[in-house]
């Protein structure tokens, strides 16, 4: 277990340098001087070249690139080149929102997915298959900025139960706070779960077949206590890899959901930075979720050995 | 994103109308949150939409019929060569962090803004004063080294806005000003709160006790937020294509005004092709602007055929002067050596009308033979491509700088023209500080361009105001981007 754990820290790492290398790259190709898209069209030459000094844009690109290391080294991300307070900070207060969105809908997606999946599997090619499939078909086939719409609209104007988007902060209070994250959660949630209800499904499928569940069964034991007890279990270990790998779904998923209900989250920093050329803001946003999403499938991979004892012998 | 808002609006027709309780705060919504508060180092119009008038003033105010009043400054009298502008200030007035308001802040405003160092957008308004000089506490004397007829509008802007020096430096996050409304608070990426200035000098004529900004970019968002009523108001709202949904909406009003902004198919002057005459009388005989206002704007916008606004009193309507005429068009081409047909590229920033409008200036284009093909680029990359290195045939942008026929004369600018008899007209109407000569000059000018069709002239850009019919007191108008809440009240 100590040198898998040590083999896959490594790996981490040299993940993480690989990803910021291509980020650094992508973003001095992207065409766009960030002094001249901050100051516009009728700025003046010296007042474009002014601010370009300021940001450090006029020195070479190698020693950019070993700056910006350094500095997350050091634990330092620098100012956002539009809002000019610390990269840090403002990560700080976009996480408090994106982390709980994400994980919620993560949560609730397992939740339905799980539930719904083993229904299906356990009415194999019956109405109720039937039914859940073609659910987690259309589920699939709704974006989920127009799922966000319609919820917006249902919610917000006819029932006027909730306000169309926002966010009133968590100093307002735990009730408000999550009072918003509803709707974005469900619409985050909903193409997540058609997926890996789908997932469940399968995986159910297969382990139904085995010898053991048929003996159990023989032996007496009802259908929906194999399922929780014998079934599921052997049936999580692609489930929970399919979640590790939607996990970078949903962090993309709350840019778009971020922006229909105008949530102040990472979603929308990241939106807003790429147009305003706001790159120190970008790169070191984008290298943070690439970390994020490395160290959840990480945490996948340890799961496995919990589910299944066998994965640890083999270790 | 347009259609689906269509669909997803329809249940917004049976929204009933809700109840007002007495309000004293306005929310509003802007589509791009600002980068930084400060305007006299930072160029983004949002800046201005937030802090102009509310938060920062200066020594002259822009009124939405484009006249200028006093606002710090009392009164004025101006040399009569134009070129020694002395300031009489107002007294008792001060800044929302206590300190007293005098010349000497004036001076360092203005000086700063013409430093090396200076990232004000408008650095040549200031690197043109020759001296500035305070003769007493309440007394500014500026002398220009060459006279500007636009010099008091100029003062107005939110580039000219007044700040003091102990807070200069933090006022891209913790503005600080001499306006009615004071800072208070910046979610970054959700809103800017605002609220009255106890302190300011004429408290009583302030009707709202608080502002709030909300950024919400998503167009279909902002509509619906507007009819849950979270928000107010949007000062300027983009989704003409809701204009009927909002309509009948009886809570919710809307009103149509007209802005600075002449939205034209940018022509680079130096192409080949384009470079001929006839190429372009061509393209202004192809284009048919009502059917690019119709499609584009869902109405809303005034047809022009030269540089300038219709709304300023020395405009003069040029739209007949190449009418469509998609057979006049293609005899064109031919005689330019292009009847066997022509290529041209058309670059799209991400702005609905440049999107909307590029699909049909390029079907137009095509019926008269000329092949169009569409880039649709990101402004950074507009900025580069197109402004700065010139690298593109034809682009549709609206230009939203008042008063900015002068464009056209300045070296290497990104149409390409360069010609010095335009030069020459304009050159003219900036050295007279005759109202009456400038107007001719400036009508020569416009009389120009139209001729030259250096240009293809689509539209004026319209403001869309949407807000709740309790509101009163909001601009129609736009002769520069501001969100003047002063005079704004709940009924």
């Amino acid at each position: 277990m100590a040198t898998y754990l040590i083999r896959r820290l490594i790996s981490f790492c040299l993940t993480l340098v690989g990803a910021s290398v291509l980020i650094f790259v992508m973003l001095e190709i992207l065409p766009g001087d960030p002094a001249l898209t901050m100051l516009g069209v009728d700025a003046p030459e010296s007042a474009v070249a002014a601010l370009r000094a300021d940001l450090g844009l006029d020195r070479p690109a190698p020693e950019r690139y070993l700056d910006w290391i350094a500095g997350l080294a050091r634990g330092e991300m620098g100012l956002s080149f539009t809002y000019q307070v610390p990269v840090a900070e403002l990560f700080a207060e976009r996480l408090e929102l994106t982390v709980p969105l994400a994980f919620a809908a993560m949560a609730l997606a397992s939740l339905l997915a799980i539930g719904a999946g083993l229904y299906a599997a356990s009415r194999h090619n019956r109405a109720g298959d039937w039914g859940v499939m073609t659910a987690s078909q259309l589920g699939l086939a709704i974006p989920n900025f127009w799922l966000g719409i319609l919820l917006i609209v249902l919610f917000a104007l006819v029932l006027g139960w909730t306000k169309a988007g926002g966010f009133p902060g968590w100093e307002a209070g735990i009730g408000p706070a999550l009072g918003a994250l509803v709707l974005p959660v469900v619409a985050l949630a909903i193409t997540l779960a058609s997926i890996l209800t789908r997932v469940v499904r399968s995986a159910t499928l297969e382990v139904l077949r085995e010898d053991f569940v048929r003996t159990a069964r023989a032996k007496g034991l009802g259908r929906g206590r194999t399922l929780r007890r014998h079934v599921l279990r052997n049936a999580m270990i692609p489930v929970v890899t399919v979640m590790g790998l939607l996990f970078a779904d949903a962090m993309a998923g709350t840019i778009v959901i971020e922006n229909v209900f105008s949530l102040p989250g990472m979603g929308k920093l990241i939106f807003g930075a790429i147009s305003n050329r706001d790159l120190i803001v970008v790169k070191n946003a984008v290298l943070l979720l690439a970390a994020l999403v490395i160290v959840v499938n990480f945490a996948v991979d340890l799961l496995y050995a919990l589910i299944d004892p066998r994965v640890r012998i083999r270790d | 994103m347009r259609n689906w808002l269509a669909v997803a609006a329809l249940p917004l027709l049976l929204l009933p109308a809700a109840a007002e309780a007495g309000k004293s705060t306005v929310t509003l919504a802007m589509a791009l949150e600002p980068p930084g508060l400060d305007p006299t180092t930072g160029a983004a119009a949002a800046i201005a939409q937030i802090t102009l008038y509310n938060v920062y003033e200066g020594l002259t105010r822009v009124n939405q019929d484009a006249t200028v009043s006093p606002m710090l400054a009392e009164s004025w009298t101006v040399s009569d060569d134009g070129k020694t502008y002395t300031f009489k200030l107002k007294q008792g007035v001060t800044f929302h962090d206590g300190t007293d308001f005098d010349a000497g802040d004036v001076k360092f405003t203005y000086e700063r803004n013409a430093a090396e160092d200076s990232k004000n957008k408008r650095k040549k308004y200031f690197t043109n004063m020759a001296s500035i000089t305070a003769p007493d506490a309440h007394t500014v004397v500026v002398a220009l080294k060459e006279p500007r007829p636009t010099f008091l509008f100029n003062m107005g802007e939110s580039t000219s806005v007044i700040v003091n020096e102990e807070a200069a430096a933090t006022n891209a996050t913790k503005p600080v000003g001499t306006g009615p409304f004071k800072f208070v608070k910046w979610t970054k990426g959700d809103k800017v709160v605002l609220a009255r200035d106890p302190g300011y000098r004429d408290v009583g004529a302030i009707k709202l006790e608080g502002l709030t900004f909300r950024f919400i970019n998503d167009q279909a968002a902002q509509i619906a937020a507007v009819m849950a009523g979270d928000i107010d108001l949007i000062p300027y709202s983009r989704a003409a294509e809701s204009i009927d949904v909002i309509k009948a909406n009886e809570r919710l009003q809307v009103t149509i005004g007209t802005t600075e902004g002449e939205t034209i198919l940018s022509t680079n002057n130096k192409h080949p092709a384009l470079s001929k005459l006839k190429v372009r009388q061509a393209i202004a005989h192809a284009i048919d602007r009502a059917e690019i206002i119709e499609g584009a704007m869902f109405g809303a916008g005034t047809p022009i055929g030269s540089h300038f606004a219709p709304h300023n009193p020395d405009y003069v309507d040029l739209t007949g002067r190449y009418p469509h005429d998609p057979a006049k068009a293609k005899a064109l081409l031919a005689e330019a050596g292009h009847g066997s047909g022509l290529e041209l590229s058309l670059k799209l920033p991400p702005t609905g009308y440049a999107r909307d409008g590029g699909q049909i200036v390029a079907q137009q284009l095509e019926r008269v033979g000329i092949k169009v093909k569409i880039a649709n680029v990101e402004w950074p990359i507009w900025l580069k491509e197109v402004y700065k290195q010139k690298n593109y045939d034809l682009s549709i942008v609206s230009h939203v700088e008042p008063m900015d026929i002068g464009i056209y004369a300045r070296k290497n600018y990104y149409f390409q023209y360069d010609n010095a008899d335009f030069n020459a007209i304009m050159a003219k109407a900036d050295a007279t500080t005759d109202p009456a000569t400038r107007s001719k000059h400036l009508k020569q000018a416009q009389h120009k361009l139209a001729e030259d069709a250096v240009n293809g002239y689509l539209f004026q850009l319209a403001k869309i105001t949407v807000k709740d019919k309790g509101l009163q007191g909001v601009w129609r108008n736009s002769p520069m981007f501001v969100n003047d809440m002063r005079s704004v009240s709940w009924k």
